[in-house]
């Protein structure tokens, strides 16, 4: 079977800076977004993320309020590169939720009460190429 | 018409009792049980970034946590497919009904799940007896997608994982954990450092 020249469905990233097709006969196969779609990755070419990188963000965890007063985490945070800002750990705290947030609930346990997407149009609503046909 | 106000009254602070320094945790050592003095000298014990990574909050999702008591208790076979670990980014909060289909997982344009193969290599054993402590992803720091466009949802604050990529609810959650409010915008690459996520068990 011959590889078509782009690719449309669900995606998934296998941590090594290559995104991949994640369904149908290709899934497997990298792909790299490329002037408005995917399309496949021919070996010997960059990858999706060598393609496109150019700042790397870490995903740090967040701590509690007590801890960013404790100055050995605060310079951990920071040889991190993770924010010390009280702000951006204020959801640390089980149970912590504001009124803006689109899972809060007034009257749900916790005030949190996850929304879902209907099966049949939450596969395409991230993750997927179609979702990102628009940019 | 009155007119009145207050003089304030001086009143120094006193005493009432002697001065007591603030006992250090062990002196509380005989008002524990045993195991809350092993988990506290254990945190003690650990490096300031390992403690870190035990204070993150999360927690083990529904789904998962009624199928490891099932297991040794009634010998029901673990049900949830895991040959691939799916870890997805979200902009709201999350808690134990995580799933497949939970709204506002993030959608920068190129985001995609971060799929991990589930073996010993990237979900290395743990440590401890008390408390069970497992640290992944072991080998190495893990990439997601760059972004090459600001989409929607963006701004991502909890990571959620799942035992599946098919976007629906057939993907059932596995455990989440909130995450420094950070904002992705084109040209990013979010990353998980090696040993990021931090999972005890007691």
């Amino acid at each position: 079977m011959e590889k078509p020249a782009t690719y449309s469905g669900r995606l998934v990233c296998d941590g090594d800076d290559n995104l991949l097709a994640s369904e149908g006969d290709w899934e497997g196969h990298p792909v790299a977004f490329h002037e408005g779609s995917y399309v496949f990755v021919q070996p010997g070419e960059p990858s999706h993320n060598q393609r496109h990188q150019q700042n790397v963000l870490v995903v740090n965890g967040t701590v509690s309020a007590e801890d960013l007063q404790n100055p050995e985490v605060i310079a951990e945070l920071e040889r991190r590169g993770a924010s010390t800002d009280p702000a951006d750990h204020k959801h640390h705290e089980p149970g912590y939720i504001e009124e803006d947030d689109p899972h809060y609930h007034p009257t749900a346990p916790n005030n949190i009460k996850l929304l879902v997407h209907p099966d049949a149009i939450s596969p395409m609503v991230t993750s997927h190429t179609e979702a990102y046909k628009n940019g | 018409m009155d007119n009145s106000f207050a003089l304030p009254r001086i009143k120094p602070i006193m005493r009432t009792s002697p001065w007591v320094p603030c006992p250090a945790i062990e002196e509380r050592f005989g008002e524990m049980s045993k195991p809350m003095r092993d988990y506290v000298k254990r945190l003690l014990h650990l490096p300031i970034r390992e403690r870190i990574g035990v204070m993150m909050s999360g927690s083990l999702a529904f789904t998962l946590s009624k199928a490891s008591v099932d297991l040794p208790f009634g010998a029901t076979a673990f049900g949830l497919t895991n040959t691939t670990l799916y870890h997805g980014l979200w902009a709201a909060t999350l808690d134990d009904t995580l799933a497949g289909n939970t709204a506002t997982e993030c959608a920068y344009t190129s985001y995609a799940r971060l799929g991990l193969t589930n073996n010993t290599t990237i979900f290395a054993a743990g440590s401890g007896t008390t408390t069970y402590t497992k640290t992944f992803p072991s080998d190495a720091t893990k990439s997601f997608a760059t972004s090459t466009g600001t989409g929607t949802n963006n701004t991502v604050t909890y990571l959620g994982i799942l035992n599946g990529n098919a976007g629906t609810s057939a993907d059932k959650g596995y455990a989440w954990c909130s995450v420094t409010s950070t904002v992705i915008n084109n040209g990013d690459t979010p990353q998980l450092a090696q040993n990021a996520l931090t999972l005890v068990q007691d």
